[in-house]
């Protein structure tokens, strides 16, 4: 491609100008703030396209710096170009809401469409990216080796006939990368759900095994128990001979009639004792009135008198009787209680061996829970079909994505030799054989080898990197536009060369067959160009 | 004679957790068994032949009270026992210490066994797990003592794990019924004579198609048997076939004329199968929350011409990449790898 001229009508401070090109070496000279950027940036977005963008983030694209303040529908340009020897007529407006473009075959008036893909079929199928990470070359113009190497990979992976873009191998990383986040995030879900389950069943576990050990001490203090009851039972029964047991139930009966019989007696006797004093008293003081009922009273109160004597004697006997008896009492009470202890001794065991069994029952019961417990945990621990699917999603995706970069890999490998072969032949020129060689991995890092060294890019100064990234991309762009050759476009590319580098630099691209376009502010390319007896093409702005 | 058999009832299981049925299923099946006790009694048969996996899990003591009360409501019917790979006897298993109806017979040692009927001329074979796992083929051995009688083998097993066998060496052998256990999906291993049961209710959603119990009339050189369904639950797995213009609609409504023009008892799983616009992302959590959906899969393959994408990039990376998926064989991971590498290669997000 040849572009032999640029019509514009309005493009940021350049308003209804044209400009003439020549092929080989045009040169665009002017001040600062002449518009050598706006132009070249016409040219680029003639050739590409141009668009506004969207929100906060457009505010710094071209199309903003370049839209006129008045009159919008004038954002517009046109170029002429030759393919193959056909000149071509495009002309864009820029204008987002009139957005247009025509192209022309301008020796058969043909109509094509830029929409349709004809402008990139006449482009080689040079994607806008590949231009410029290639031709399109500002100063400082390092791009990162991995991009570059991507770009590469990517670029001659393309079926080069159908120019198809939208294979990219970076692209396709990301979203594969998109696509494992969201998978393994969903896993992390799921897994964690079914340790939330898990967890559930470990709690319910260990409570399980707490009342089991609870449940064992229960079970041991209560075996403990009823063996001492055992002991104690066995105890007894030797030392209490039947005999014993028969005296203690006669022992038993007399202490309860022992017990009423002298309250009973004692108070008979003073009540009668009582009854005689008064009567006593009575007759006494009766006399005076009634000698007969005196005579009665007297006579049944000595009568009581008598009853009361014989009571007390009763009474000191009984008492005597009641010491006997006490004692008799006393052992009989012991034995009674002895008797009780063996009573109950064999209740109190037979509801320890029911607890016993209920403990028992209670105990086998929670384990067999716990066991069942414990293989639906293992079971549950056993990934489910979900989890299954997940995984197996995953590994597919990270399959993909290893497949992808062996792949490019391979296909970057393939045009790796010739790109360096490219690289080191560029870098050779313009630095005068100053490196032997210069390479880029398959990784995208840059190699740099000179006297059988190789150095780290860090290790050049600042000129001598830019003098290699400038071969890099033109050694690159060789390789992108072999369909088609594609102007070039230097901006201020060569400010940090020195005058022996610029003299070798210019030397080499005035050997390429393709156009080139040097932007630039200082007169040494002209200067340069002239003493080489180098033809160019001399463009002023401002 | 007049029997009755059924297998892996696996009471205490609590099928699809999570699901609102989940515990009416648990019930269901507790039901279920108390049908066919109920059954038997109403039927008057002889003999009731349960082939193992009676419990999901080890049996409590509680539970084994709520079979022993069931069995001893059917006093006229031999009840043969035996415990299967689920409930296999372990050092404490509830099943030792359990004091069974008179009218049940239990296979309580991990070697072949008989119990002998002289009124009925019959002899049942068996024994139960002590264990999760037998791999030798230990029915395969056993021949009946006494050829006069009809024999009956009650075995659970029939995969690697479990007891392998084959029917037909069984009944060579000289058995007259094969009553099995194990296998879900119950079906005739040999016509009349050899039957896998099949759980009496489907434990799992995988457990697909009718399941119930099997009854017959057994005589020595005469017998049919019979499936009764139990029609509580049914799983039923269905597909919908997807193509590229496909709307989460036509899905959806599909899957509700599926709930309404089916019996209530039908449970499903939805597969989503055919091909799919691989640009589009379904979302089929409402389909998951119909009533009786068990779970929705999506099983469509992205609807891509690999044949044709790799001729038409031949020369490009994403037909070298069809090409060496390809190459890696049919594989589920990478069939999947296929897809998502080629749609990301196309530039399509991967859904």
């Amino acid at each position: 491609m040849r572009i032999s001229e640029a019509r514009i009508f309005s493009f940021g401070k350049l308003q209804n100008k044209t400009f003439q090109f020549a092929p080989g070496i045009n040169v665009v000279y002017g001040e600062n703030e002449a518009g050598k950027t706006t132009l070249h940036d016409f040219l680029g977005a003639m050739l590409f396209g141009m668009e506004k963008g969207r929100g906060r983030a457009a505010a710094g694209v071209p199309y903003h710096r370049y839209a006129p303040w008045h009159a919008p529908s004038y954002y517009s340009g046109a170029i002429r170009f030759f393919v193959e020897g056909r000149p071509f007529y495009l002309e864009r407006n820029f204008y987002h809401k009139e957005k247009r473009e025509i192209l022309k075959n301008e020796a058969d008036g043909e109509e094509l469409s830029v929409a349709c893909g004809d402008l990139q079929m006449l482009l080689g199928g040079v994607s806008k990216a590949a231009f410029e990470n290639t031709h399109n070359i500002p100063q400082t113009g390092a791009i990162p080796g991995k991009d570059l190497a991507n770009l590469l990979a990517e670029y001659f992976s393309d079926a080069a006939e159908s120019g198809d873009s939208s294979i990219q191998v970076a692209r396709a990383q990301n979203l594969l990368e998109a696509k494992r986040k969201a998978l393994h995030q969903k896993l992390k879900q799921v897994k964690e759900e079914k340790n939330q389950e898990i967890h559930q069943m470990m709690i319910e576990k260990e409570l399980l095994e707490r009342d089991c050990r609870s449940l064992q001490s229960d079970l041991a203090e209560a075996e403990r128990e009823l063996a001492a009851l055992k002991r104690m039972r066995e105890k007894e029964m030797e030392e209490e001979p039947p005999a014993l047991q028969e005296r203690t139930q006669d022992g038993r009966e007399s202490f309860k009639e022992q017990q009423k019989r002298p309250r009973s007696t004692l108070g008979a006797v003073l009540f009668i004792c009582a009854l005689a004093f008064i009567l006593n008293g009575v007759a006494y003081y009766g006399f005076r009135y009634s000698p007969p009922l005196f005579l009665g009273i007297g006579a049944l109160a000595a009568l009581l008198s008598a009853m009361a004597v014989f009571g007390l004697k009763e009474q000191k006997r009984t008492r005597r009787e009641n010491r006997e008896r006490a004692e008799a009492t006393e052992n009989a009470r012991e034995a009674e209680s002895r008797k009780t202890a063996v009573y109950y001794g064999s209740a109190a065991m037979a509801q320890s061996e029911r607890m016993l069994g209920q403990l028992r029952d209670t105990l086998s019961e929670k384990e067999t829970r716990r066991y069942n417990l414990i293989e639906k945990i293992e079971a549950a621990k056993f990934p489910e079909a979900e989890e299954q699917v997940l995984q197996t999603n995953l590994k597919a995706v990270e399959l993909a994505s290893a497949e992808i970069a062996r792949l490019s890999k391979e296909f970057y490998e393939e045009v790796q030799d010739e790109l360096n072969g490219a690289v080191s032949g560029w870098v050779f020129r313009m630095t005068g054989g100053r490196y032997d060689r210069v390479s880029v991995t398959a990784e995208g890092k840059l190699q740099i080898h000179t006297d059988g060294m190789e150095l780290p890019p860090e290790a050049l100064s600042r000129g001598a990197l830019e003098q290699i990234y400038v071969a890099l991309r033109l050694a690159a762009g060789e390789m992108i536009t072999k369909e088609e050759p594609l102007p070039v476009f230097l901006d201020e590319t060569f400010s940090m060369f020195d005058d022996r580098r610029l003299e070798q630099a210019l030397a080499a691209l005035a050997q390429k067959k393709e156009q080139i376009f040097i932007f630039t502010c200082q007169q040494r390319e002209i200067e340069i160009l002239e003493k080489l007896g180098i033809t160019y093409h001399k463009i002023m702005l401002g | 004679m007049k029997f009755i058999h059924i297998a892996d009832v696996h009471l205490g299981v609590k099928p699809d957790a999570g699901k609102e049925w989940s515990e009416k299923r648990r019930q269901d099946i507790w039901e279920s068994f108390a049908g066919v006790i109920r059954k038997a009694g109403e039927e008057k048969a002889e003999f009731l032949l349960i082939s193992g996996d009676l419990f999901h899990a080890q049996p409590l003591k509680k539970e084994l009270r709520e079979i022993n009360y069931l069995f001893s409501t059917i006093p006229e019917t031999k009840i043969l026992l035996m415990a299967g790979n689920h409930d296999y006897i372990r050092q404490k298993s509830c099943y030792l210490s359990n004091e069974w109806p008179k009218n049940v017979f239990f296979f309580r040692r991990e070697e072949i066994s008989r119990f002998d009927f002289e009124e009925e001329n019959v002899s049942v074979y068996g024994m139960s797990y002590w264990r999760r796992e037998i791999r030798e083929r230990i029915y395969d051995q056993v021949i009946p003592d006494n050829k006069n009688r009809i024999n009956i083998l009650l075995v659970h097993g029939g995969d690697s794990e479990h007891i392998p066998f084959s029917a037909e060496r069984l009944l060579q052998n000289g058995f007259d019924y094969v009553a099995a256990g194990h296998i879900h999906k119950g079906g005739q291993l040999a016509p009349e004579r050899a039957v896998m049961a099949g759980s009496l209710e489907p434990t799992d959603c995988n457990d697909t198609g009718p399941h119930g119990y099997w009854m017959g009339v057994l005589e020595k050189g005469r017998a049919s048997v019979h499936f009764f369904p139990v029609k509580k639950c049914e799983y039923c797995h269905e597909s919908y076939l997807m193509n590229t213009h496909t709307a989460e609609r036509e899905i959806y409504e599909w899957a509700y004329r599926l709930l309404k023009e089916r019996p209530a008892y039908q449970y499903f799983r939805l597969f989503l199968k055919g091909r799919k616009n691989p640009d589009i992302a379904y979302d089929f959590s409402r389909l998951e929350q119909l009533d009786r959906v068990v779970d929705v899969t999506e099983q469509a393959e992205a609807d891509y011409d690999y044949e044709k994408l790799s001729i038409e990039y031949a020369d490009s990376l994403l037909g070298a990449y069809i090409r060496s998926l390809q190459g890696m064989g049919g594989q589920e991971i990478s069939q999947k790898a296929l897809e998502y590498g080629v749609s990301a290669l196309l530039g399509y997000t991967i859904q």
